[in-house]
């Protein structure tokens, strides 16, 4: 308001914060009201907006400002103004309803003064007061610190203060989209309509070359791809909000001491159901009974239920022990494919993690307890345990429903393989527990044009951006259907599946990618192999078909058995041989990487002359 | 046998129980031995649930729940034991017996049922958590009058014998939890503790189930869950204490029901193996030359049913 080196005299545009107010002016004038009435434009500066408000919505402009220049100028054109310096809240109102003086309030406007305020809260009280009789509508904007060019700059350690402007040198509060309704409804206002002023490059948009900035910078697309994603304000310059008086939030316009960390439980299980496998949804819920770790929520997410499966659903839940029961809520999802409930869960969801277990699947008593300690020691990251698959089948013993194992557990990868990832999915969900900030944070959601496939796409999207940790362990078991009952395996056609596939690569290869420690090593690798494979030798002799057999005749040849004394030095300095055992553990691009060492060692170069048929 | 107290409804007649007549009795019995008061209140308010909506629902009058506590310390002190009864006992009654020796769970299961008055007696591992109807779904079976013995499926792990998808019939029953009448439990003389000390009493009571006439039924929809672990080639993981004993089993099945031939190819076998098998192969030549060896039965071998290490056919390997 008051800045010696800025007069703030901008001309009235239509895609300015001018145009902007207007504009939501006029979707929201009364039209049945008469014309006989004020409007006041606190903060008004020069007032370009007077013209305009007169003209095109027939009412009294009456401006007030802090400087003397602006009034001066709107007198000089006609139109009433005041001096006014905003102070507390009773001066404030006293002199508003002196300027007012029993003339009626059809509106009134504040642009982009409230972030030069001290007592913006006690102004914006006074505001409340003056609209409330006639339930007049004000439009406020302020800056929106939220846009990216300040937040990518803030990121690096970069604060450009300006003469005017997003970081104009004069401000004296910040505001966010959220930040300036929270405000609003500390002071009794309530956001009705917004009409924000987007300017893709803002004057916060130097150096030009900044590669948290600069268009063309892989760095400036990532960010910008995850910021885009949280929320459409990044490219907002004002935030131009049309409020009407309301009641006043209990909650103040910042965040307590106490609300600042919230106490949720560890992790949120999310258990979608269409409520007609009873049998399997009492396993489900027996295996969470059992669990050692007791920290968590259950959401069950009832997808499309009739009234039958619905009570049976709330049945199964009405029996659990009292405590699972305190910490069970029921969700109804009614539109929507298989991927909605998911959607709605996380969206429900409390829990520091979030884990989606299937109304047919078994988690062992460790499940949360392995999460947990994951958390503990990489907090934030994606956390994947290994599943076992197991097939099963549906029985009627005596007529009653079960569930019946037809094969043994055959474990997914024990060691967590990103590029593997990317090419097919080799993790079920019951073993992934997501951290809640990248739904609730940077609100990566699950993509619902998908309609299988969807875990492993969000995964995916997950781990690019927050990283894996692992536990070599089995925790959980992944029933498998063989023949007898619906699964997303059998209700989708192979088409549906293939062409969701080629939708998550299409996402993939469309993004910059965020790749963990020891991935260029892995793509080294792949190069290789792909190389070899492109001119049919290697050098190594090394064939991509069948990777694990070639690293098993290696390690339990004689060659290699016997050649142990070259390696004694090695083994001395405590570097140890790989084991059998481990190798069976590994992905395709660990083996391949194993296998070019072990081809390449001298122990194996050297012990040629045992192998004939390889010389030959 | 220990005929001196009979449940209620075996006291009034000498025929077995049948839960469609009305509601029944039941006692579960649990054998303690060094577990935490955690894991063991986990499992009871599991069992709580159960057995509340099992008399809710007016399949069962009531329910007791008999504690054995074999560990050299106990594992419920009188605090603990006090502050669980006054908020369970709406529900169950509940016994602590501290026997401050180990003497194997077969034989101290036996002692409990001495002084149940129940129909039914439930064998339960004290660290099972059951799920909400498993009363109801573990009596289904007892509706007709030849099933002697009704086998819980255990979560996570499924246990992988072979069983009949339609009825349910299968060759034994793991008492991890397995409901028995109780007049049944001691007319086939309870589990034969001179013989197991952790391991194939169930399999060894079972058979005799069957040779009195009865039949053991999975009830595949009555579901428990027991924390168990694989490695992570998803394959079990025995602990020396479980090979040891669970030879040391396999060399008095074989014995016990007449296939001297199995006995002696077990024994040859773990002549060879580790200390755990040698240790139970040790133990089982002492009883052979001491003579408390159980008599043979089932010389036609019309009960007992070995396939290679397992005591029926498996339907897939673990």
């Amino acid at each position: 308001m008051l800045n010696p080196d800025e007069l703030y005299d901008n001309a009235f545009q239509p895609d300015n914060v001018y145009g902007h107010c207007l504009a939501l002016l006029e979707r929201y004038r009364d039209h049945t009201a008469a014309t006989e009435g004020i409007h006041l434009d606190l903060g008004c500066g020069f007032g370009r907006v007077a013209e305009p408000i007169r003209d095109r919505l027939g009412l009294t402009y009456v401006g007030v400002d802090g400087s003397s220049a602006g009034p001066t100028s709107l007198r000089e054109r006609g139109f009433e103004a005041h001096s006014l310096v905003f102070t507390g809240f009773e001066q404030t109102l006293s002199a508003l309803n002196a300027i007012i003086a029993g003339r009626k309030v059809v509106s009134l406007s504040m642009l982009d003064t409230l972030e030069h305020l001290n007592n913006g809260a006690e102004v914006l009280t006074a505001i409340r007061t003056v609209i409330g009789p006639n339930n007049a509508p004000a439009v406020i904007s302020v800056p929106n610190f939220s846009h990216r060019d300040v937040g990518f700059k803030l990121a690096f350690g970069r604060w450009d203060y300006t003469r005017e402007g997003l970081l104009d040198n004069t401000h004296v509060r910040v505001f966010t989209p959220e930040g300036l309704r929270t405000t609003f409804e500390a002071s009794g206002l309530q956001l009705v309509d917004s009409n924000d002023v987007r300017i893709v490059k803002s004057d916060q948009h130097f150096p030009d070359t900044h590669p948290a900035l600069a268009s063309g910078s892989l760095l400036a697309e990532f960010l910008a791809g995850l910021r885009d994603q949280v929320n459409t304000s990044a490219a907002v310059n004002q935030l131009v909000c049309l409020v009407l008086a309301g009641p006043k939030s209990q909650r103040g316009h910042y965040l307590l001491d106490c609300e600042r960390k919230t106490k949720r439980p560890f992790l949120s299980v999310v258990m979608r159901t269409q409520g007609r496998r009873s049998h399997t949804m009492i396993e489900a819920l027996t295996a969470l009974a059992g669990q050692k770790d007791r920290d968590f929520e259950l959401l069950v997410i009832g997808h499309k239920l009739t009234l039958d499966q619905h009570l049976g659903v709330e049945r199964h839940i009405e029996d659990s022990p009292d405590w699972l029961r305190r910490q069970t809520r029921l969700v109804l999802v009614d539109d929507g494919n298989r991927t909605r409930p998911l959607n709605r869960g996380f969206e429900e969801a409390r829990g520091d993690y979030i884990v989606i277990l299937d109304d047919d699947d078994v988690p062992m008593a460790h499940w949360v307890q392995t999460f947990r300690k994951l958390a503990e020691e990489k907090p934030g990251r994606v956390l994947r345990t290994i599943a076992a698959k197991q097939d099963v089948d549906i029985v009627e013993v005596l007529g009653q429903k079960a569930v019946r194992a037809t094969g043994g557990l055959e474990p997914y990868p024990a060691q967590f393989d990103l590029l593997q990832h990317m090419i097919t999915n080799e993790t079920p969900p019951i073993a992934i527990a997501f951290p809640r900030g990248v739904f609730h944070d940077l609100n990566i959601r699950f993509d619902e044009t998908l309609t299988t496939t969807e875990d492993w796409d969000y995964f995916l999207r997950c781990a690019l951006i927050v990283g894996v940790h692992a536990a070599e362990e089995i925790t959980a078991i992944y029933h498998w259907w063989v023949s007898t009952v619906e699964s997303s395996r059998t209700a989708h056609a192979q088409a549906e599946w293939d062409a969701n596939y080629l939708a998550i690569h299409r996402r993939i290869d469309s993004m910059p990618l965020l790749l963990p420690a020891g991935s260029s090593r892995q793509l080294r690798t792949l190069r290789t192999l792909h190389a070899a494979r492109a001119v049919g030798d290697n050098g190594i002799g090394i064939d991509p078909s069948n990777l694990l057999r070639q690293v098993l005749e290696i390690l339990s040849s004689r060659s290699w058995r016997w050649s142990w004394i070259n390696r004694l030095p090695r083994l001395l300095r405590g570097r140890k041989d790989p084991k059998i055992v481990d190798c069976l553990d590994m992905s395709d691009h660990q083996l391949a990487a194993l296998l070019i060492r072990l081809r390449k060692s001298s122990s194996w170069r050297r012990t040629a002359i045992f192998r004939p048929r390889e010389r030959a | 046998m220990s005929n001196n107290f009979l449940g209620e409804a075996s006291r009034m007649s000498d025929t077995m129980p049948n839960p469609a007549a009305g509601p029944v009795s039941i006692q579960v019995q649990s054998i303690l031995y060094q577990m935490d008061f955690d894991s063991i209140r986990r499992a009871l308010e599991s069992l709580i649930r159960a057995s509340d909506l099992a008399i809710a629902s007016g399949q069962v009058s009531r329910v007791t729940l008999a504690y054995g506590d074999t560990s050299p310390q106990r594992c419920l002190l009188e605090k603990e034991l006090a502050a669980l009864r006054e908020e369970f006992s709406w529900v169950i009654n509940l016994t602590y017996m501290f026997f401050d020796k180990n003497l194997g769970s077969a034989r101290f299961h036996n002692q409990l049922s001495q002084k149940a008055d129940t129909d039914y007696l439930l064998i339960l591992n004290p660290d099972v958590v059951v799920s909400p109807r498993l009363f109801e779904n573990l009596l289904r079976p007892f509706h007709r009058p030849e099933t002697g013995m009704a086998e819980a499926k255990q979560l996570p792990i499924e246990h992988p014998k072979a069983y009949d998808p339609m009825t349910g019939e299968t060759g034994w029953a793991t008492t991890a939890c397995a409901l028995t009448p109780t007049l049944l439990f001691r007319k086939v003389e309870e589990f034969d503790a001179n013989s197991f000390f952790l391991y194939c009493d169930d399999v060894d009571y079972s058979w005799r189930v069957r040779e009195a006439g009865y039949k053991v039924i999975f009830a595949a929809n009555a579901v428990v869950f027991h924390d168990k672990r694989v490695a992570r080639d998803g394959a079990w993981q025995p602990s020396s204490a479980e090979r040891r004993y669970s030879a040391e089993a396999a060399l008095m099945m074989a014995h016990k029901w007449s296939r001297p031939d199995l006995d002696a190819s077990i024994a040859k076998i773990y002549g060879r193996a580790g200390p755990d098998e040698l240790a139970a192969l040790e133990n089982y030549e002492q009883k052979k030359r001491a003579g408390t060896l159980a008599a043979p039965r089932d010389a036609d071998h019309k009960i007992a049913e070995f396939d290679g290490i397992f005591y029926t056919k498996h339907r897939y390997r673990l």
